[in-house]
């Protein structure tokens, strides 16, 4: 096998999508669906239960009023915050891992994770119009594919780092170059195979170019900053250091200036403590 | 950026084991001389390591933004977030655990950016700026920095000889 050949087959044997979001996931798909089916099955299920209080009664995610039973918590926060707590309990694991081809112990892969997935919220928050769907995951999922590619990247580190040294190219077209592919696209494979919303699939597939996603620009250009944001301030930077560009067309098309970016960073700070807190947790 | 070190560092390994952590947003001021101070991960952040040899004291803060008026909720509740709010509180602490200007030796790592030609993200520049005016106007010299380019920098204070390293990836250098 060639190792393109051995990467897609990683990519195959990548472990599937949490059952809980996937029968979530058939619930938005399917309106007809009731919430008491739903709550059924996800009871048998105590430690994703006891996760899924947890986080609906977090300041995060919650409501005012403490929700006790999993059927309420379900219907008070509605289909779609459930996909999101179901998804990031469910991917915790894979992301609280230590990703040694990048440089990046367990617990910065999963910050750098959060960290994009709150500021693209709070981004979302500094502007005008609805959030775009699936924001939130699709900003918690946007590197998912460095899971895959962390074994070859971890074989190639020298070749990478004489790369990074001798250009001052991107790391993710260093990825390209050294790889053929980079950790977006694998990240968007993984994403396909679990059969997950196409908009979710373009935003991560397109995270780095954010220009290409065609219909789905508004929620990968946001997803984009969050990641370059998260960069910023530190989070999740290892063997490629802070080696992204910013897209070309990001301030013009989002109307974004510095200060709103520096205000969504303060307050992404304090939101994500909460939720990484959880979610270490959950990951135990 | 083209601000890299202004002197040139030397290479070594680290060999430290920081029992003390200041987190982002954070400051922390040291009067046990066998402390070990770190902050970890400054991308386009500014930490300062302060140390005075003769009161034997020392410090390291880590802000994220240059200026508190962007959130003003913000700043009353964490003032170690920006420069300004920040590093003022930062020295007028030092100065009251008896560190004084002229033997204050004060070092700064960070301000880094990703590659960003719209100069959106030019935080690292403008916490740097920021900081440069407060030493100006406070009459203080910047004795080393390690700033700018597109890395993520470590930062040790070691009390016991008032040495400043930085770890970027897997180099360490003292600063």
């Amino acid at each position: 096998m060639n190792r393109d050949e051995t990467i897609r087959s990683r990519i195959r044997s990548f472990p599937a999508m949490p059952a809980l979001c996937k029968q979530v996931l058939t619930h938005m798909n399917d309106p007809n669906m009731d919430f008491k089916s739903l709550a059924e099955t996800v009871r048998y299920d105590p430690g994703m239960t006891a996760n899924i209080l947890k986080l609906a009664n977090s300041s995060y995610f919650g409501t005012t009023r403490k929700i006790e039973s999993l059927q309420a918590a379900m219907v008070r926060l509605g289909a779609h915050q459930l996909f999101q707590m179901a998804v990031a309990t469910g991917v915790a694991k894979l992301l609280n891992r230590r990703l040694a081809g990048y440089g990046l112990e367990s617990s910065e892969f999963l910050r750098h994770s959060v960290w994009a997935a709150v500021a693209a919220e709070e981004l979302a928050r500094q502007m005008e119009g609805p959030p775009p769907d699936m924001l939130f995951t699709a900003g918690l999922l946007h590197d998912i594919g460095k899971v895959v590619m962390d074994e070859f990247m971890n074989a190639q580190s020298a070749d990478i780092r004489a790369d990074m040294g001798n250009s001052t190219a991107s790391f993710d077209g260093i990825e390209e170059k050294v790889f053929g592919l980079t950790h977006a696209e694998v990240g968007a494979e993984v994403l396909d195979q679990w059969n997950l919303p196409e908009a979710l699939v373009a935003a991560v597939r397109c995270h780095h170019i954010p220009d290409q996603a065609g219909d789905h620009s508004r929620l990968t250009m946001l997803v984009h900053l969050a990641d370059m944001l998260a960069y910023s301030e530190g989070m999740g930077t290892g063997l490629d250091g802070m080696r992204y560009h910013v897209a070309a067309s990001t301030a013009k098309q989002m109307g974004i200036r510095t200060p709103v970016i520096e205000r969504v960073a303060g307050r992404t700070l304090e939101r994500m403590r909460e939720l990484e807190g959880l979610l270490t947790r959950a990951s135990a | 950026m083209a601000m890299e070190s202004a002197t040139l560092p030397q290479r070594l390994a680290t060999g430290m084991t920081p029992n003390k952590t200041v987190g982002i947003a954070e400051m922390l001021i040291s009067t046990d001389p066998s402390d070990v101070l770190v902050t970890y991960s400054l991308g386009s952040c500014l930490g300062v390591t302060v140390h005075d040899p003769d009161a034997r004291v020392g410090g390291i803060i880590h802000c994220m933004l240059p200026l508190s008026s962007v959130d003003g909720e913000k700043a009353k509740e964490r003032p170690f977030m920006f420069v300004d709010t920040g590093v003022s509180i930062f020295l007028q602490k030092l100065f009251e655990a008896g560190v004084r200007r002229s033997s204050a030796v004060v070092k700064i790592a960070g301000c880094a950016s990703v590659l960003d030609h719209q100069n959106l993200f030019r935080i690292g520049e403008r916490n740097l700026t920021v900081f440069r005016k407060l030493m100006w106007k406070n009459n203080i010299i910047i004795a080393a920095q390690d700033v700018g380019g597109a890395k993520s920098r470590t930062v040790y204070l070691d009390m016991p000889t008032g040495r400043t390293l930085i770890r970027s990836d897997r180099e360490t250098v003292e600063l």
